[in-house]
């Protein structure tokens, strides 16, 4: 888990160019838009990419479930293994 | 058309202050990698802008209180963010995703669009590219702002050098830099009057980017300075300051 937790949070610092972060300044179940790091929209969208760059994972632009998918890092991690095992 | 200009600030790897720019020179140009620190642009804007549109930014801030309702503002740039445009272009021709960020930022009034919602501005504001010209071009739109009734006009100009894949087309020897300037209809306190001139191109074209050339005759006070673009003669003389 730690593993693919620290990929992601490194995902995000280098695709979202937060270059004063580091992977520890990312907590795992913190919220990653609004009040928690701060993300917006379009870093919404540039994750998106990255996920599917890098984990090969699809994303359907029009799910209900996107919201819930990238909450935080721990759900983005939870996600990415539940379409890996499909 | 005669203007005053007010405040002009300038950024260059190593160059900041006025200080610093006294001793500029177009034979000697600034190297290096180094970016302005834009601290006028909160940080998580600020992650998303390249040199291009950090210098802009950087320039642009200082000149922002003395903005007013009524002062236009104007973004030129002859070649605009050329290193993230070639990005998305080569990521198009070989079938990758274009980066979201990236391409919102990729248009050419990107920088100006960001600094007028930062700053909340609501006057009429243009982005320019106008090819070895642009500087005076932009330079002239400011002017036919003032001479259509407003009292100021706020120009940035900000260039990078080209992308490594474009430098075989460079025309012209160039520098990451950027200058903001307050252009005033009207004599103000401490203004310098300055006039702007176009001829028919005579002779060969200068060697130096237009920006290169205005920072180096403005920092070097010199009472007239020339620009030799690939279709004119533009001539900037400053004027004995009176009513």
């Amino acid at each position: 888990m730690t593993d693919i937790d620290n990929d992601i949070k490194t995902m995000i610092i280098e695709e979202l160019e937060l270059e004063d972060l580091s992977v520890e300044d990312i907590e795992t179940e913190a919220p990653l838009f609004g009040d928690g790091l701060g993300l917006d929209s379009i870093d919404a969208l540039e994750i998106g990419l990255a996920l599917q760059k890098r984990f090969n994972v699809k994303i359907d632009a029009n799910s209900e479930q996107n919201k819930d998918h990238f909450r935080s890092v721990a759900s983005l991690r939870d996600f990415v293994l539940a379409q890996q095992a499909q | 058309m005669q203007v005053w200009v007010s405040q002009l600030h300038a950024w260059a790897p190593g160059l900041s202050t006025g200080a610093d720019w006294q001793g500029f020179c177009a034979d000697e140009l600034p190297l290096g990698d180094d970016k302005p620190a834009a601290g006028g642009v909160p940080a998580m804007t600020r992650r998303r802008l390249t040199r291009w549109g950090r210098q802009a930014m950087e320039v642009a801030e200082p000149l922002a209180p003395a903005l007013t309702e009524q002062t236009p503002v104007i973004f030129s740039s002859r070649h605009g963010d050329t290193a993230r445009t070639f990005k998305l272009l080569r990521d198009l021709a070989s079938g990758e995703p274009l980066s979201p960020n990236a391409f919102s930022l990729s248009v050419h009034n990107s920088a100006l669009g960001l600094f007028t919602i930062l700053k909340d501005i609501h006057t009429p504001s243009l982005a320019l590219a106008a090819g070895s010209d642009t500087l005076a071009a932009a330079w002239q739109e400011a002017c036919s702002w003032l001479a259509t009734g407003r009292e100021q006009v706020l120009l940035v100009h900000t260039d990078e050098p080209l992308a490594d894949f474009y430098q075989p087309y460079r025309d012209e020897l160039d520098m990451p830099a950027a200058v903001g300037i307050l252009l005033h209809r009207a004599p103000t306190a401490g203004a310098d009057a300055v006039e702007l001139t176009m001829a028919q191109a005579q002779g060969p074209r200068s060697r130096h980017s237009m920006m290169i050339n205005f920072l180096a005759g403005w920092f070097g006070h010199k009472a007239r300075f020339t620009h030799a673009s690939a279709s004119h003669q533009w001539c900037w003389a400053r004027v004995a300051a009176h009513g």
